[in-house]
């Protein structure tokens, strides 16, 4: 046996470490196991944001192992897996509000177009101007619904004066689906709205700034069906003009809105393709698993 | 029926018991917490409301220049030493009549308080052309025969009045000429050693002008030390160290921070003593802790989605504190605030170490003027001897009480108001 030979057993070795421990997680009594290098097509040419082994860490634990993907351009990639897997930390290290969790740690590489995310001259302010994010829950200022919505432009200097202002504000309500229904009483507090209408504000607010990209952190989980389906609406007609990430507890929204899903599990990136492939032909037996609904 | 339900019955009445024990116990707690109230409440009224009206008596009064000393009332000088004493002295003469003798007629004038001299001296200052007239006057009496008028007939018999004075002080109540006004000299007037000449103004200001300086420092310096400690301190270990000791400053019984106040204000720095200016820094040094607990614990309370969302848009750290922070805190620091004021307008303990004990009859005009505050005032009166002081304490109890509830009504009123939902 030569050297070589030598490595390749240690190393094949090590994964069938890493393999058990991920076993002793598993929810099932299968033996699935988590690739060693992501299945199916986690890259696409000339994306939007590139991101290479990132690795995050809470103080010592370990949330999210060498991921790497592509969201490319005016596309929406949907993040899925069963809770704690890593989604949403992995969604909020691409406008870096993992920085405001002291204990932390983000490593590898995230690029959005050219520009490193985790570069320390980069002004964050700038970034999240750029990558916008939508939360889970609803959460609109304690202000008008004006006010909400020509927040991100006034604190940026998009508009200098009122009538730019007022015509952003329409603007990014119509295309939030928004503005017909609140077009008369933009000086009612925005906390006043339906759960879905909160939901819908916050889309606006964020697409007020105009970002490349647009984060969305299950944004349906504390809606009604009806609601939902507007939202969901809203997403696809939204992927015309921005490219969004969303991560989705319901794999049939993840289906219905997004056109490349990623699957992730324990923190690692197991599958990513196009959304039809993932759910028809999974390549991947966790995946298969997770979304015929073996656990999850 | 099944045998959970059965069991289920059996265990509802006890938890039923359970409850309605729980309740009554409740009930009691509070029930003792009114009654302690109440009795303090009718003592303190009970004692008090006498303070605030008091007893005249209505003489003949001759503005007579031989006995006021006085030919020209234009002259400060000749006002100054005029000896308004003897016209009250011939007036008193003159109603009644048979009293002979230098202790008797000594007796009779000290029925009025010596406040009638300066009440003449002013009136004779504003209108001149009073001199040689005369007038029925309504003149205070003193805090003896004042007391004996306001005490009921069981009591009277132990008034500090000797016989002859009571016999003609009740001459004078059944002719009717004596009667009962609103106390003005109360709310007018500095301190004094004749309790019908005091008043609480002197103390009120005093309060005002140390709670100005406390409201000023404390509460922004408290308020920017919160959110520095919540908002842009670094978690380590100097900061658990800091967190640590405004618990314990909290804790610190406030006559130490007299202490530290003598020692650092008056005894380094050079301060005067007794001046609201240094009793408003030591309460400040004592509200701190309060304030800086309270405005944490509202920062902390601000959802952390608003924080998330601003952020999330690109606010900075400073937008975010300022624009968002500040503004949904800011109910609970204020109240926050205002109970620490009221708790330094409460206190006595740190001011007397810095001297603001004193006896102190002028007005104060300013912070750097020698003055007492109101719980020192009720302090001072509780030790005096003379009964009318009594019920002037009860009386200063009460206008602090006031003051007191109505700054925690503010600040229930101010929490309702500036509260935001969502």
């Amino acid at each position: 046996m030569d050297i070589a030979e030598k490595m390749n057993v240690f190393q094949d070795a090590v994964q069938v470490d890493r393999r058990v421990v991920a076993q002793e997680h598993m929810m099932t009594e299968e033996n699935l196991y988590i690739p060693e290098k992501t299945v199916g097509a986690p890259f696409v040419d000339d994306p939007k944001m590139r991101m290479r082994d990132v690795n995050v860490f809470y103080d010592t634990d370990q949330a999210i192992h060498g991921v790497s993907l592509d969201i490319g351009k005016n596309e929406v990639v949907a993040l899925i897996g069963p809770s704690g897997c890593g989604k949403s930390t992995f969604l909020r290290c691409m406008n870096r509000m993992n920085d405001t969790i002291d204990i932390c740690r983000v490593e590898g590489s995230l690029h959005l177009e050219n520009q490193d995310i985790y570069d320390p001259k980069l002004d964050v302010v700038e970034l999240r101007a750029r990558v916008g994010m939508v939360f889970q829950k609803p959460n609109p200022f304690p202000k008008s619904i004006y006010d909400n919505v020509a927040y991100g432009p006034r604190i940026h200097g998009l508009a200098n004066r009122k009538t730019d202002l007022d015509e952003i504000v329409e603007n990014s309500l119509r295309k939030a689906g928004l503005w017909d229904e609140v077009k008369d009483r933009l000086d009612s507090p925005g906390t006043g709205l339906s759960g879905g209408q909160q939901q819908r504000l916050c889309i606006a607010r964020t697409i007020a700034v105009s970002p490349e990209v647009v984060l969305m952190d299950e944004p349906c989980s504390a809606l009604d069906p009806i609601a939902t389906a507007k939202i969901e609406e809203l997403i696809r007609e939204l992927s015309e003009s921005y490219t969004i990430a969303i991560v989705t507890h319901s794999m049939q929204q993840a289906a219905r809105v997004s056109q490349r899903t990623a699957y992730f599990h324990l923190g690692w990136l197991v599958e990513m393709n196009d959304t039809d492939t993932v759910f028809t032909k999974p390549q991947h037996e966790l995946t298969e698993s997770y979304i015929t609904g073996r656990f999850g | 029926m099944s045998v959970t339900t059965e069991q289920v019955r059996k265990t509802l009445a006890r938890r039923y018991r359970a409850e309605k024990r729980f309740k009554a116990y409740g009930i009691c707690a509070i029930s003792i917490g009114l009654l302690a109230l109440l009795l303090l409440f009718t003592d303190i009224i009970g004692k008090g409301y006498r303070a605030f009206y008091e007893y005249s008596v209505a003489l003949q009064i001759t503005f007579d220049p031989e006995s006021l000393e006085i030919d020209d009332p234009r002259d400060l000088e000749q006002l100054q030493y005029g000896n308004y004493e003897a016209v009250v002295r011939e007036a008193l003469k003159a109603r009644f009549p048979g009293v002979e003798g230098r202790e008797d007629r000594r007796a009779l004038t000290a029925l009025v308080s010596t406040a009638a001299g300066y009440r003449l001296r002013e009136m004779l200052e504003n209108k001149p052309e009073l001199l040689g007239q005369t007038h029925t006057l309504w003149l205070q009496l003193d805090d003896d025969a004042d007391m004996f008028l306001k005490s009921s007939e069981a009591k009277r018999k132990t008034a500090r009045l000797s016989d002859q004075q009571q016999t003609w002080v009740l001459e004078l109540e059944q002719s009717n000429e004596v009667r009962a006004g609103f106390n003005h000299s109360l709310f007018t007037r500095g301190d004094s050693r004749e309790p019908e000449q005091a008043g609480i103004l002197g103390a009120i200001l005093g309060s005002f002008f140390t709670m100005l300086v406390t409201l000023a420092l404390s509460f922004p310096i408290g308020v920017a030390a919160a959110v520095y400690l919540e908002e842009f301190a670094p978690k380590n270990r100097f900061t658990d160290f800091i967190e640590v000791n405004i618990n314990n400053l909290a804790a610190v019984p406030s006559i130490i921070f007299g202490l530290l106040g003598l020692a650092v204000f008056i005894g380094l720095f050079g301060m005067p003593r007794s001046v609201p200016l240094v009793g408003g820094l030591v309460l400040t040094l004592m509200t701190l802790p309060t304030i800086i607990i309270s405005s944490r614990a509202a920062i902390k309370a601000v959802p952390p989605s608003i924080r998330q969302a601003a952020m999330g848009l690109g606010a900075s750290k400073m937008q975010v504190v300022l624009q968002f922070v500040l503004p949904l805190a800011l109910p609970g620091m204020l109240t926050g605030g205002i109970i620490g004021m009221a708790q330094a307008l409460g206190e006595t303990a740190p001011l007397l170490m810095i001297g603001m004990v004193a006896f102190i009859v002028e007005l104060p005009t300013g912070a750097m003027d020698a003055a007492t505050v109101l719980p020192v005032q009720v302090f001072l009166w509780a030790s005096s001897p003379e009964q009318s002081f009594v019920t002037m304490t009860s009386a200063a109890i009460m206008v602090l009480m006031t003051f007191l509830i109505t700054m925690n009504t503010l600040a229930v009123v101010m929490r309702k108001r500036l509260e935001r939902r969502w």
